[in-house]
């Protein structure tokens, strides 16, 4: 059953959603057929796009909304939400 | 998977490899070819042929050049001419981009990802973190 789900995380990796992390985060995101965004603030990201994931500039510490809209939506948001906020966050 | 061709005068291929690399991690289906001065221009179109040839035989290829006019533009014409598709202009942000989404999509759509990931990557940090 498709639907659109969110889930707020704290990302965790000291060094922020930057370069090695945040490949690690678009190629896992790339896996899942969801549409998948970050929001920090107001700024939305696609969490497929490893330009737009690194311009959201997310320092550890941030807020993060993560969204996923798709058939896998939840399995999605469960592996994305730990990367952000342990090793690749 | 889609093979990527990186074309360039010089090193910049090979640094261009060492960074992406460095920050995603390393590649496969991932070639870089670099120009010396003295360089035939024949042998290196054998050398653009010979590797999207290995990688047509996948799920096609992507050949990245850097500089439209300059001698790897011009070795990699006549594929151009025969339809495969070669970008010149190619940057990290590009090349990042191209990298990260080239499964699961077609050539045209990874064309079109190269070009609006080269223009997007292109950001004034002095104006984004002070707004001047």
């Amino acid at each position: 059953m498709e639907h659109a789900m969110e889930r707020t995380v704290i990302l965790g990796n000291k060094a922020g959603l930057h370069a090695r992390p945040a490949a690690i985060f678009v190629q896992t995101a790339q896996g899942f057929q969801s549409q998948i965004t970050l929001s920090k603030n107001d700024k939305i990201a696609n969490g497929k796009s490893i330009l737009s994931v690194l311009t959201l500039g997310a320092e550890q510490g941030d807020q993060i909304i993560l969204k996923a809209d798709g058939a896998d939506a939840e399995s999605a948001l469960d592996k994305l939400a730990l990367l952000l906020e342990t090793e690749a966050g | 998977m889609i093979g990527i061709v990186l074309v360039t005068h010089g090193t910049l291929a090979d640094a261009l490899k060492n960074a992406a690399e460095m920050i995603i991690g390393s590649q496969e289906h991932f070639l870089a070819i670099g120009m010396e001065p003295a360089d035939d221009l024949t042998v290196l179109r054998d050398e653009i042929e010979a590797a999207a040839s290995t990688f047509e035989k996948n799920d096609g290829v992507l050949i990245l050049v850097d500089l439209m006019g300059g001698s790897p533009a011009k070795a990699s014409s006549h594929l151009a001419f025969a339809g495969t598709q070669v970008i010149c202009g190619v940057n990290l942000p590009m090349l990042l981009e191209v990298l990260v989404q080239r499964e699961g999509v077609t050539i045209q759509e990874l064309t079109a990802i190269a070009m609006q990931a080269a223009k997007e990557g292109v950001i004034n940090l002095t104006r984004q973190l002070t707004g001047k």
